[in-house]
This record gives structure tokens, C-alpha cells and sequence, in this order.
């Protein structure tokens, strides 16, 4: 009687064990493409877009193809051993003529800034300058010209009088010369201003970088061929992918 | 262009002119001082003058000068600081039946007015 409560405890944990051992067999394939968020992946011939996915598939030898519009397509065979997860990473490289069109993008936008934004800095550099010669310097003599003529009218002295006269005189001749330097930095900044105009237009002339995008119509190719033996063209299209 | 800059440069400095003060040998404005009347007054018992009323266009004056014949007779020193500059001054040597020039200016500090038009005026 123990013996057969025995062998039926022993047969209950085999069985068991069997069923759930049959429950996770299977092949599976993680598949994580980095580089792009949305490649084309292509395993045989079941067609997919993610970029991180888990999923069953066959144990064997699979060929796996990964596409996307910027990337050099991975193409490739992988293995799937059985009742096991195959984990394979592919990072996407870029096309070089997605690289030469970011490079000449980055330039585009360089010499843009440097063109919408340089000329105004030195523009406001420039007038900063005016204003500032004219409040510390033309000013400063502007208002001791008219000091001195307030000291001419208010004496009776004559030699003072010469004397505020000669000052007015001095002062006058530099607030004079610090106009014409404040004039000129101004003449400087309407020049660098039309300088700006110019740039301005040159940079609205300047064609923008682009890049066309491969489609998978793109890799679309026509066949034509003649059949002999039905005296006919045969046309076929094909896709590389 | 040139003229064009030039013409920036031009500012109220140029418009000032340095011979509008009266006591400036340059002075090129209008007299400001002028002898209104005189007359001939009883200043003590039978002791009579010429008095001299004359009027400051100023009012930046210490004392005013007065001249008669062209010669400084007289010199005093500001006594009105009304708006209205009216002076006064008595020539207590003038003769009965004599014909004087009287002339007058204004002092301040160091310097003097050119001369008023001359007011003649013969003593009674």
C-alpha cells in the first residue's frame, strides 16, 4: 500500500513537471535595433517596424534585414537556438550622405547666426559708441562752452571776459571734434546697417540644405526580358528589401 | 556729403554770440542806459542842481557814471534794486544860462557801459 502511494506521488510529480516544462518551450527572439525609433525590419519574410520587440519565432537560422531612411541597411543572418531567447542589438549606422547633409546643415546654420546676428551686435557696438562719446565726452564740452558764456555775461571784468570768450572758444572747437567722431561712428554703423541688408538678402538667396529621404518605392526596379518560347516581353518589378 | 556732415555738426554753439555783454568793449547791442529828463531842483535853501533821472536797461549794475561835457563828474553807487531802474543824480555845480551835455553809463566789477545819448540841458 506505500509502495503504490509512493509510485502514484512519484508519477503525479513527473507529470507535472513535464506539463509545465511544455508550457515555456519554445524559441523566442529579442530584437533591439538602436539608431533609428522606427526601423523596417524584415525576418524572411514577415515584415515589421519596431525598434524593441520580443516575439516567437522558429529555432534556426533566419536571414533578418533592417531598413530605415537615414541608415545603411543591416542585413544579416542570425540564429535561434531552441526553447531558448536569441537577444541580438544592431546599432544603425548612417548613411554618408546623411552625415555629409547634417555637416553642411550645421554649417547652413552657423553662417546663417553669424549672419543674422554679428552685423546687428556690431550695429548696436556702434551706436553704443556714438552715445557714449556724445554723454561723456561732446556733452561734457557742450555744457562748459555754455558755462563760460554764463561766466562772460555775468562779469564786468574785460579781462575775464577775454578770458571766458578764449574758453568758449576751446570748448567749442572740442565738442566740435567730438561731434564729427560721434558723427562718424554713427556713418559706421549706417554702413555696417547696409551691410546688413545685403547679408540679409545674400542669406534669403542661400539655398537650404536637403536631404531626400529613400522611400522603399526607391528601391523599386523594373524588369523587362523577352520570352522566347511565347514570343512575348515579360515585365517584372522587384524590390530589393 | 561733406556738406551733409557738416551740417550734423552744427549745434547751438554756433549760435551764440559773445558781444552781448554791455561791459564788453565789443559790445554791439543797444544802450542800456538812458537820461529820461533833467531839470533843475532846489536842493537845500537857494542852493539848486541839475537833477538827472536816468533809467538802467539792466539790471547787472553797481553804480552808474555820469558825465557832463564828457567829463566824469559824478560817480554813486546802486541805490535802486526795483525792477524798474530808476536812478537819480544831482550835478550841484551846473551854472544858470549854461548848456551841459550829460551823458551817463554803468559800472560793474572792473568794467563800465558804453555811454547814453547825450542829453543837453541849459540851467535856468
Amino acid at each position: 500500500m506505500l509502495f503504490k502511494k509512493s509510485l502514484l506521488l512519484l508519477f503525479s510529480c513527473f507529470f507535472i513537471s513535464n506539463t509545465t516544462e511544455a508550457q515555456t518551450q519554445g524559441s523566442f527572439l529579442h530584437l533591439r535595433v538602436y539608431g533609428d525609433p522606427n526601423p523596417l525590419c524584415k525576418i524572411d519574410e514577415a515584415v515589421f517596424s519596431s525598434s524593441d520587440t520580443t516575439f516567437m519565432i522558429s529555432p534556426g537560422s533566419h536571414h533578418l534585414r533592417i531598413w530605415s531612411p537615414k541608415t545603411i541597411m543591416q542585413d544579416t543572418i542570425i540564429l535561434v537556438s531552441g526553447n531558448d531567447t536569441a537577444k541580438y542589438s544592431f546599432m544603425m549606422k548612417l548613411l554618408p550622405e546623411y552625415i555629409q547633409y547634417k555637416a553642411e546643415y550645421a554649417e547652413f546654420i552657423r553662417v546663417r547666426n553669424k549672419r543674422f546676428f554679428v552685423s546687428p551686435i556690431w550695429m548696436g557696438i556702434t551706436i553704443g559708441t556714438g552715445i557714449f562719446v556724445n554723454k561723456q565726452f561732446a556733452q561734457k564740452q557742450y555744457d562748459k562752452a555754455l558755462d563760460a558764456k554764463d561766466f562772460y555775461s555775468g562779469t564786468g571784468n574785460q579781462s575775464k571776459m577775454d578770458e571766458e570768450k578764449a574758453n568758449f572758444e576751446t570748448y567749442k572747437k572740442k565738442y566740435e571734434n567730438f561731434k564729427k567722431i560721434e558723427y562718424g561712428i554713427y556713418g559706421v554703423s549706417t554702413a555696417l546697417f547696409a551691410n546688413y541688408i545685403r547679408i540679409l538678402i545674400k542669406q534669403r538667396k542661400t539655398p537650404v540644405p536637403q536631404f531626400r529621404e529613400r522611400s522603399m518605392f526607391s528601391g523599386i526596379r523594373f524588369n523587362a526580358y523577352p520570352d522566347i518560347e511565347n514570343k512575348s516581353l515579360r515585365y517584372c518589378l522587384r524590390i530589393t528589401f | 556729403m561733406p556738406a551733409l556732415f557738416l551740417l550734423c555738426c552744427k549745434s547751438k554753439l554756433d549760435e551764440v554770440q559773445l558781444n552781448d555783454n554791455p561791459y564788453d568793449l565789443e559790445y554791439a547791442g543797444p544802450k542800456v542806459v538812458r537820461i529820461d529828463s533833467v531839470r533843475k531842483v532846489e536842493v537845500s535853501f537857494h542852493v539848486y542842481a541839475n537833477k538827472i533821472n536816468l533809467t538802467s536797461l539792466t539790471e547787472m549794475y553797481q553804480g552808474v557814471i555820469l558825465y557832463r561835457n564828457g567829463v566824469v563828474i559824478k560817480t554813486i553807487n546802486r541805490t535802486s534794486h526795483a525792477s524798474v531802474l530808476k536812478e537819480s543824480i544831482y550835478d550841484n555845480t551846473a551854472v544858470s544860462g549854461v548848456t551841459y551835455s550829460y551823458t551817463a553809463s554803468l559800472k560793474y566789477d572792473n568794467g563800465k557801459t558804453g555811454q547814453s545819448d547825450a542829453f543837453n540841458f541849459t540851467t535856468p
